[in-house]
């Protein structure tokens, strides 16, 4: 069973109508979960910071193709997570798919690994490691808890392939636990 | 014992000030944009009309000097008359106008017309009854 967070209030509907109070909320509540998915992927900080800025100046410009308010989140991830193409584009450092799974890895929910102060640094080795499709989905699942249509949705590919990678990565990060007891 | 978010959250909690600097610049020029532009395209409508304007003005301007060329003339008469003419007194000085007009073209002046004279009180009863 998907354990999606209760949805939170925020200021959608007058970022609408270009109130900056709102707009200001918004961006100070994804400002750092974002930093964290797009530096965890492009590793680099000013490329980083500048992806961030180039998702709130998007955000800001065609907040109108956002349908739904309730999916702000995922939206503005969806525009980082096309931003970070662009960068591997840029850098050309593509990396392979790995075969899809029916694993269901992902039903533990993101709280569900508890990390011990000694095994922080090799849980961020191991995330360094992971490929990035799977470091992709497995950071909208740990920082930002989005469901699996969410990351299917924000990463443009099918719900089973989200899956797997999650599965991938967790199975890893786990074993990478068990070994550091 | 913390959850990945933690640790992933606190290892860059570093880049808040930072991430705080973009969001201002982000929102003091993208939120700015939009009533620039729009003040921009008004002043902008308003500059194309600048020869119209100007030439009314000197219109106006043509129009308020003639103006205030003639007034002198017609002024003292309208002071002398009183300021407004009563209707008996308008429509004496109406007739008068057209009398003299009447003269000047050497026209008669037609008679005034007669009143219908009344009619017998039979006549009267008579329609009376026939209704």
């Amino acid at each position: 069973m998907l354990v999606v967070a209760e949805r939170e209030q925020l200021p959608v509907q007058q970022a609408r109508a270009g109130e900056p109070e709102a707009w200001d909320t918004l961006f100070k509540r994804y400002q750092l979960p974002l930093y964290v998915y797009i530096f965890e992927l492009v590793r680099d900080e000013q490329t980083s910071l500048d992806i961030v800025q180039e998702v709130f100046i998007a955000a800001v410009r065609h907040l109108g193709s956002l349908r739904d308010d309730h999916k702000f989140g995922s939206w503005l991830f969806g525009i980082a997570h096309q931003k970070c193409i662009q960068q591997w584009r840029k850098s050309q450092r593509e990396e392979q798919l790995e075969p899809a799974d029916t694993a269901d890895e992902f039903e533990a929910g993101p709280d569900e690994l508890l990390i011990r102060r000694e095994q922080e640094a090799a849980f961020m080795k191991l995330l360094d490691q992971l490929p990035l499709p799977q470091r992709s989905a497995l950071l909208l699942h740990f920082v930002e808890d989005f469901s699996l249509e969410e990351i299917a949705q924000i990463t443009g590919t099918p719900p089973g392939t989200v899956k797997s990678r999650i599965h991938y990565a967790k199975r890893s990060l786990r074993r990478l636990l068990e070994e550091t007891k | 014992m913390k959850t990945p978010r933690e640790i992933l959250l606190q290892r860059h909690q570093a880049a808040g000030p930072r991430l705080d600097e973009v969001r201002r610049e982000t929102l003091r020029t993208e939120l700015r944009r939009a009533p620039e532009s729009v003040l921009t395209s008004w002043h902008e409508f308003l500059r194309s009309f600048r020869g119209h304007f100007a030439a009314l003005g000197a219109a106006w301007v043509l129009v308020l000097l003639l103006h205030a060329d003639v007034e002198p003339a017609s002024s003292p008469a309208a002071s002398a008359t009183g300021a407004v003419l009563s209707p008996q007194l308008h429509l004496a000085k109406v007739r008068e106008n057209r009398r003299q007009l009447l003269e000047t073209i050497g026209a008669r002046d037609p008679e005034p017309p007669q009143p219908a004279p009344p009619r017998p009180h039979s006549e009267r009863r008579r329609q009376f009854l026939t209704v």
